[in-house]
């Protein structure tokens, strides 16, 4: 494709509201289409960036000059002295000096002939996202890292199996029908540690996802009615429906039954509520003696200290996002962000100072190092100082 | 991004301080934000240009009588929408109802990946750049703002402006496709290498809202 061809895609709305990241249908479908055009990806990742940086610039010099029009206005009405020209883009301006450092780096992406100069970066190692980790700990106790686990069987336990998949997945194989009601119950617990995620899929089916250091114990064979689980942290359910053998989730004293769903539970210790939020399907929270259903798109909100249960619309796929390889935030203060960054990035936070009550509104991958992600809140004039793994939060 | 309702630190500090930059910042947010609403409406951009100037030399000029005005948003659209549709009665009353119409807000702008990749921008791009858009006509200019700045439709920009569609789809396209020769194939990363890896895959946005 020529780059005349790639220019005709301004066109069409959908591309530009891919560029301009206006809508998610069609940043879906761009993405989607880049993904079966690889070859595309350069050129229209450089052609979205010449549409922002047009966009800015041609912004900028129309609104210089209609301020400077209003400025020549305000002179002539003698109301007083023209007003000092502000500098406008005081941020870009302070920019221009680390861009200059900047431009000194690789200065072409596609000419090979110089390989990019390293540019120096500050002292510290870069501190990088969590990835695959957890253990499985047995019903006698022995423990099994799954982090270092090759595929195949990492364990088993009577008549049942538990085998890592080539996707870093764990699953349960029976060899054997468990018929024999009386047997013991045998429980397994999966759990990550800071910096871990992990998936699994449970004896019966069901499918959960693991967020950094969280937990769920459940029973690997079938000895009475009900499936029981207990969890920690934040877990991601996708529960195979039984009619016959109800799923229950335990945390914290609250119990939820799950009538053929997909949910997501965030009860981590440092967080101040409770959230059962519900994908697709219907979900019962009960607490002390109050008990509520969910529909799609409800969250349920609890506190360790009392009963009640408040039910809000949420958006599903902001809390789901760490699912799927973002951290994403709506209305969040920065003290939520920083308890799951010292989550993912396994780092200690502290805060210096009066840090300014503000919102943010924002998604980034959770495969990006921690500077990157810094560095994107430095744009809003947070700042941080890293000093091995303790970062300081300053206004 | 931003929203006027939330500027109500910068209208206080212009009204009760006579803070310049708070008249800035104010300046800053709603120039494009009621250029969006004005040429939504079908009004020639250079004639939204002149109600935003009234408004904010009226605003400027009554400082002290503007001290009543509570909810200074409702204020200043309410003003502005009467400037723009010659029911000129500027009062410094406060005006509460923006008629039964609940105006839309501007389309999503990836503000933090913008100023990231200004950031990042190699020094030879940004220069390119800068002298392409400042040498461009006026009316091209303001298309590309319109267009790629504020999100409105290619139907939007022709209606308000008078051209035909296929005006607004030509001027725009050879803005890019031109900038595009000028920049060059060898430039074509447009950031530096080192930073390159960050976009795209990574790097959606943050923004602040409050």
């Amino acid at each position: 494709m020529t780059d005349d061809e790639v220019a005709q895609f301004i066109h069409q709305e959908s591309f530009l509201n891919y560029c301009f990241n206006r809508n998610d249908e069609d940043v879906r479908y761009w993405e989607k289409w880049l993904a079966q055009n690889p070859e595309h990806v350069l050129q229209v990742e450089a052609m979205k960036q010449m549409l922002i940086l047009m966009a800015e610039e041609s912004r900028e010099r129309l609104k210089q000059q209609h301020f400077s029009e209003l400025q020549d206005r305000i002179a002539q009405s003698g109301q007083r002295q023209i007003i000092r020209k502000i500098r406008i883009w005081p941020r870009i301006a302070a920019a221009a000096s680390i861009l200059v450092f900047l431009s000194i780096g690789g200065y072409f992406l596609l000419h090979k002939k110089q390989p990019p100069q390293q540019i120096a970066q500050n002292h510290q190692p870069e501190i990088k996202p969590g990835g695959n980790k957890a253990i499985l700990t047995l019903s006698n106790g022995q423990v099994i890292s799954l982090t270092d686990a090759k595929k195949g069987k990492v364990a088993a336990q009577g008549n049942t199996i538990v085998n890592k998949t080539a996707a870093g997945v764990i699953e349960y194989a029976t060899t054997k029908e468990n018929s024999d009601n009386a047997v013991q119950p045998i429980y397994n617990t999966l759990s990550t540690p800071r910096g871990g995620r992990f998936e699994g899929k449970l004896p019966d089916g069901t499918y959960v996802i693991l967020d950094a250091a969280s937990s769920i114990k459940y029973q690997v064979n079938t000895t009475g009615k009900d499936r029981l689980v207990w969890i920690t942290g934040q877990v991601h359910f996708n529960v195979t429906y039984d009619e016959n053998h109800p799923f229950y989730v335990n945390v914290k004293g609250q119990v939820m039954k799950d009538l053929g769903t997909v949910f997501n539970i965030n009860a981590y210790d440092d967080e101040p509520i409770i959230a059962v939020t519900l994908e697709e399907g219907s979900v019962s929270v009960s607490k002390g003696s109050q008990s509520v259903v969910l529909v799609p798109g409800e969250q349920a909100v609890t506190k360790a200290a009392d009963n009640a249960i408040r039910v809000q619309q949420i958006n599903v796929d902001n809390v789901i996002a760490w699912t799927k390889g973002q951290t994403s935030f709506q209305n969040e203060d920065i003290q939520k962000i920083m308890r799951e960054v010292s989550r993912w990035y396994d780092v200690d936070v502290e805060y210096e100072g009066q840090i300014p009550n503000r919102q943010f509104d924002g998604s980034i991958s959770r495969n990006a190092n921690l500077s990157d992600l810094l560095k994107v809140l430095e744009f809003d004039n947070i700042h941080f100082k890293v000093n091995g793994k303790t970062i300081t939060v300053k206004p | 991004m931003a929203k006027g309702k939330d500027l109500k630190k910068e209208w206080d500090a212009f009204i009760q301080t006579e803070s310049e930059q708070a008249f800035y910042d104010l300046y800053d947010h709603y120039h494009d934000y009621l250029m969006y609403i004005g040429v939504q409406k079908e009004i020639p951009i250079e004639k939204v240009k002149d109600c935003i100037n009234d408004l904010f030399l009226y605003v400027f000029e009554n400082r002290i009588k503007l001290q009543t005005v509570n909810h200074h948003h409702n204020y200043l659209v309410t003003i502005f929408l009467r400037s723009l549709f010659r029911k000129e009665r500027f009062s410094s009353e406060e005006s509460l109802l923006l008629d039964d119409e609940q105006l839309p807000d501007m389309p999503a702008y990836p503000s933090a990946e913008a100023l990231y990749i200004q950031q990042n921008v190699q020094e030879q791009v940004a220069q390119i750049l800068k002298n392409y858009i400042d040498r461009l006509s006026l009316t091209q200019a303001k298309m590309v703002y319109q267009k790629f700045y504020l999100g409105l439709t290619y139907e939007e920009i022709a209606q308000a402006n008078g051209v035909a569609v296929k005006t607004v789809y030509n001027t725009i396209l050879q803005a890019v496709a031109k900038l595009k020769k000028l920049i060059g194939t060898e430039h074509i990363g447009i950031l530096s290498a080192t930073s390159f890896p960050l976009l795209g895959a990574l790097f959606l946005f943050f923004l602040r809202i409050l």
